[in-house]
């Protein structure tokens, strides 16, 4: 019991904190067309910044997305099975999930020591990408781990979706 | 090993998985890695794992998903759904089936900000359905009109399913969302004859409704004349190239959140939820956008798009009959599948055979939109009819089903005028600057 609810208290304070980065954006792309037109000068960085935030929050969005079973997922033949059958194939999909998510931590991590390790930055102001790619990285471990609440949740439910 | 035959297994297991539930983005994206695996080597697959998701996540074109959806949340929760209905209902409300004709103009309103087919449905079904009720609508058409009018939100811009067809097929979102004005205008003209007709000829029972006084009727729209501005702000940048679509999006999302915040409908608490709200709903297509991408690579070293483009235009069916069968597979794949998961699992096997048909690409991806639309209000899945089951629990399945009948047909009409007449979706993107 005291593990969900450090799930869900975990759960909540990873979308604040990936809603909070689509704020950021959200703000950033406004001002940058305001200041564009209004004092005819943008933000420097302002595309690259962006566009690093976005993967941050997305990769975040992952974690809440895999904790909610909230895919887009074909719902056709589970709708017509009886509930013991629906929970056999809702743990054979989280299943599958987690060895993709598993892959894609793994690699994107990959992907940060490589980042890192050749230097790559912004073009405008140099800013180096992989703090960013490592957040990135946090989101979707927090993912993979979120899979291991999934399967608790489906096993403690008589019906998962009902 | 044989790419012919790792490409037909391939699409077998996909087809297992997700039949098996296995959220789509993951079931592609599997198969993609897996397969590639097979024909390649292990590392260069696994190596695809670490590329494509940063890659395409810290795509600036994809920002404006998310910042579209959030300008949609932020109307929502400003109440906006209400106040356009009670516009389109002032103006309307006191012709024969007027509330059900306020309905539709209410949906095309609320579309042209909220890019989701599903949450216009969702919305409306609240705002209209009880509004219809009371005046004593047949439970079908009431239903009917809410399910059909819902999916005006695919396609009237932003339409994200637009911007995802633009995504993949690198077209100009742009210059899509522009193509999509028509064909949405169209469609709420269509569906307004559709009650008209049913009114007169169709025997259900269509009420007139009450007739509001002049004064009223022009103080309806106060309530929703910002909002109107914002979306023909951030369409008409677009459409003039003062910004991109990703940067209407962030100026839409950031406008609607100061409308709603001036009417004091958004507090922080609420700002809060529609930014988790759109993230979550964000970070869904963002899944099954990688997915596909994933897929794409391993289909593209199978050449599965080359075969198929090649087998398909060696049946010699022209130009037309071609179009015509690929948008029949749409028709019958929309029974099963969802709208957005259709167009990113088909659309980069069958665009290489329309390009080749020499089709505008911009007119193919409203027409497939279109299309892709009907599976939202035709049966099995038919995507608005749950979600307004879902709100209203006694209005059973086929009764809403029976209701959108109607409305398939003015789809149907709709679709033969676009293909008929491409002109009326290629027009105003050829203007565009």
């Amino acid at each position: 019991m005291r593990g969900s609810v450090f799930t869900e208290r975990f759960v909540a304070a990873a979308d604040i904190a990936a809603a909070l980065f689509l704020a950021a954006i959200t703000v950033l792309t406004f001002a940058e067309v305001f200041m564009r037109y209004v004092v005819g000068q943008g933000i420097p960085a302002a595309f690259d910044i962006g566009r690093l935030l976005l993967c941050v929050a997305l990769f975040w969005g992952l974690a809440g997305c895999c904790q909610r079973g909230e895919h887009i997922q074909v719902d056709v033949v589970w709708e017509m099975l009886p509930p013991v059958w629906r929970k056999v194939m809702d743990l054979f999909a989280v299943t599958m999930t987690a060895i993709f998510m598993v892959g894609l931590s793994w690699m994107t991590f990959e992907r940060v020591q490589s980042t890192r390790d050749s230097g790559q930055v912004t073009f405008d102001l140099d800013i180096p990408l992989w703090p960013f790619y490592a957040l990135a990285w946090l989101g979707a471990l927090a993912g993979t781990l979120m899979l291991l609440s999934r399967y608790a949740q489906i096993l403690r439910r008589a019906d998962p979706e009902s | 090993m044989d790419r012919d035959l790792v490409a037909v297994g391939s699409f077998a297991v996909l087809f297992v998985l997700m039949a098996l539930r296995v959220p789509v983005g993951v079931a592609m994206g599997l198969v993609g890695v897996g397969g590639f695996a097979v024909l390649n080597a292990i590392d260069p697959a696994l190596n695809l794992l670490g590329l494509v998701p940063v890659r395409t996540g810290s795509d600036y074109a994809l920002g404006l998903i998310p910042m579209f959806i959030l300008m949609g949340s932020f109307a929502t929760a400003s109440g906006l759904s209400q106040e356009l209905f009670r516009a389109s209902n002032a103006w309307l409300g006191h012709r024969r089936g007027g509330v059900a004709m306020a309905t539709i103009a209410a949906c095309g309103g609320f579309s042209a900000i909220c890019g989701s087919s599903v949450a216009t449905a969702a919305t409306m079904a609240r705002v209209a359905l009880p509004e219809m009720r009371r005046f004593g609508y047949s439970e079908s058409l009431a239903s009917g009109v809410i399910a059909a009018g819902g999916t005006l939100g695919i396609l009237i811009p932003p339409s994200i399913v637009l911007a995802i067809y633009g995504f993949i097929t690198e077209q100009d979102i742009g210059r899509l969302f522009i193509a999509g004005i028509v064909p949405g205008l169209l469609a709420i003209l269509l569906y307004l004859a559709t009650v008209w007709l049913i009114g007169r000829f169709g025997g259900a029972h269509v009420p007139v409704g009450e007739p509001t006084p002049s004064g009223e009727r022009w103080r309806s729209l106060r309530g929703i004349w910002a909002v109107l501005l914002l979306f023909a702000f951030i369409i008409g940048g677009i459409y003039g190239g003062v910004f991109t679509p990703t940067e209407a999006a962030g100026m839409g999302a950031a406008g609607a959140w100061i409308i709603g915040v001036a009417r004091g409908r958004l507090g922080w608490r609420a700002t809060i939820q529609c930014l988790v709200e759109a993230l979550r709903t964000s970070a869904g297509i963002f899944m099954i956008l990688l997915g596909a991408l994933l897929f794409g690579y391993f289909l593209a070293i199978t050449q599965t798009p080359t075969h198929f483009t090649t087998w398909l235009l060696g049946l010699e069916l022209g130009r037309y009959g071609t179009l015509i069968v690929i948008l029949l597979a749409y028709l019958l794949l929309g029974c099963v599948m969802d709208a957005m998961a259709m167009i990113i699992l088909t659309v980069p096997i069958v665009f290489p055979v329309v390009s080749q048909l020499g089709f505008d690409p911009i007119w193919f991806g409203v027409i497939v939109v279109m299309t892709v639309e009907l599976g939202l209000i035709t049966p099995p899945v038919g995507m608005n009819v749950y979600v307004i089951n879902g709100v209203a629990r006694d209005i059973s399945l086929p009764t809403i089903f029976r209701g959108v009948m109607p409305f398939v047909m003015t789809d149907i009409v709709r679709l033969a005028l676009l293909i008929s007449f491409p002109l009326l979706v290629t027009f105003l993107p050829s203007q565009m600057n």
